[in-house]
């Protein structure tokens, strides 16, 4: 058993390492963020999300927040048409350039957005784009930005 | 570039210290529902009876939450959705912290009076506390109520201040004057009524509530740079002050040298290191209002405009909006640290 777990842990490792399995990963992280606005899905988007969050220049830092932000996105009929993947990259220390250039979010992305998260811009139908910090788990992943659509 | 890093020091310095010289710990006496401690260093956790609240330190109660605090003789009521923190100043030579209340109501009742009482501030105001027990409320767009019970309050705001008699109230906007001064019914002022009143008017009118809250901007900023120059020559002076103190080490010896110290360079060190706290009090208060006041105005506003980002009452809130936040940027960012934020 301890021999199984190992091994399982060793290919997750190897396997997140890979390039086109980051790739994948990018891409599903556009699709299903996508398919959670377009059907609503409130309560999903609000456990997947972290405080505190960056929208746009904005630290939001009360979890309540983060409900009233996708409440009233989805109640206003937001959608995300045709979402593509349209960039990602994992997150350096100009990261925080693609989101606002200040002290503010320079210090958010230092102390708040872990290590190995992505920045995933996605195009929408519209022709705008979306930036994403994505915070990745063994099983799973977190919604710590939203910037857009510009 | 010298002179920043020193400055940085300075903060640096008062950082370490602002929590430990002079802060007097309240202590967590009452607490349900969904009530947690911010610290001062960074971590959240649930408070449970015992834990200390310090200078810095941030309380967060949820819908459910409610916390009580004991602090010297005053207790505080903290009651559900607020967050309320702990910031120090200087007045009068003496170091306090004001008990800040960002979001929410709480009430606030001291068993003695001693004449030193730390004040009250929301986004607002501040209140000089003559009373016994009264009642802040801070609602959605910065706005305040003030509600005294027993004693008496002195609200101050742009530039005027009233006096509150016990069952009197009175409501103050950001930047503005304290408004005419109602009376109390006992039981009929209710927090989330009143806050909803205020989120009503900042959807109807959201370019006057971001106009009062630059007002409310310019006059932190207004208090840093009045503070500012002084601090520099205060600084310049103390820098004078140690490097006259080696001379006088080298020529007249060790005892001479103490005694410079503690008449000339002591002193100054004291009184630059209040300057700093104030311009860190300001500094703070600014981001607190940028925090909790204009982020949550701008998270409303741009979230129900997201399918039509081009409507006029949006555009010209944001207009507004950023105009607050450049001005910000250049004025209160520089007197802010990483572990502020």
């Amino acid at each position: 058993m301890k021999r199984l777990i190992f091994i399982t842990t060793i290919a997750v490792i190897v396997l997140s390492s890979c390039a086109s399995f980051i790739h994948m990963q990018d891409v599903n992280s556009v699709s299903d963020f996508s398919i959670l606005i377009n059907k609503g899905r409130i309560d999903t988007l609000v456990k997947l999300s972290r405080v505190p969050f960056l929208l746009d220049q904005e630290i939001i830092v009360l979890p309540k927040d983060i409900g009233t932000f996708w409440t009233n996105i989805v109640h206003a009929g937001f959608k995300i048409t045709k979402p593509e993947l349209e960039q990602g990259e994992t997150v350096n220390k100009n990261s925080y350039l693609e989101f606002y250039n200040s002290m503010e979010v320079k210090t958010f992305f230092k102390k708040y957005v872990e290590k190995g998260a992505r920045i995933i811009r996605l195009k929408t139908g519209t022709g705008k784009s979306i930036l994403l910090i994505i915070e990745l788990k063994l099983f799973g992943r977190y919604i710590r930005g939203f910037k857009g659509p510009y | 570039m010298i002179i920043k890093v020193r400055i940085e020091i300075v903060i640096g310095f008062f950082l370490l210290v602002s929590t430990t010289a002079f802060s007097i710990p309240s202590e967590v006496v009452y607490t349900e529902g969904d009530a947690n401690i911010h610290k001062r260093n960074g971590g959240d956790y649930e408070a449970v009876i015992g834990d200390e609240v310090n200078t810095g330190d941030s309380v967060k109660t949820g819908a459910d939450g409610y916390m009580e605090l004991d602090r010297d003789d005053v207790t505080i009521k903290i009651n559900p959705d607020t967050v309320f923190t702990l910031i120090p100043r200087e007045e009068d030579s003496r170091k306090t912290d004001v008990f800040t209340l960002l979001l929410g109501s709480a009430s606030f009742r001291y068993n003695v009076l001693t004449g030193r009482e730390p004040p009250v501030q929301t986004s607002s105001l501040i209140a000089g506390v003559r009373g016994t027990e009264f009642s802040v409320l801070a609602g959605f767009d910065g706005s305040s109520v003030v509600l005294v019970k027993s004693g008496e309050v002195t609200v101050n705001s742009g530039g005027k201040a009233v006096s509150l008699k016990p069952q009197e109230g009175v409501q103050v906007n950001p930047g503005e004057p304290p408004g005419e001064i109602f009376k109390v019914l006992k039981g009929k002022v209710d927090y989330r009524k009143w806050n909803g009143e205020r989120f009503k008017s900042f959807i109807d009118n959201p370019v006057q509530a971001s106009e009062r809250t630059e007002k409310r901007m310019a006059f932190y900023i207004k208090k840093i740079s009045e503070l500012y120059p002084v601090y520099l020559k205060n600084k310049k002076q103390l820098d004078s002050a140690r490097e006259k103190n080696k001379t006088i080490k080298a020529e007249q010896g060790i005892e001479a040298s103490k005694k410079y110290f503690k008449d000339i360079t002591a002193p100054l060190s004291v009184k630059t290191s209040n300057i700093v706290l104030n311009i860190r009090y300001y500094a703070l208060s600014a981001l607190s209002l940028r925090r909790y006041i204009m982020g949550r105005m701008y998270l409303t506003l741009k979230s129900m405009y997201i399918t039509n980002p081009g409507n006029n009452k949006y555009m010209e809130f944001k207009k507004v909006f950023m105009r607050t936040l450049k001005l910000f940027e250049k004025s209160v960012v520089p007197q802010l640290v990483e572990a502020d934020i």
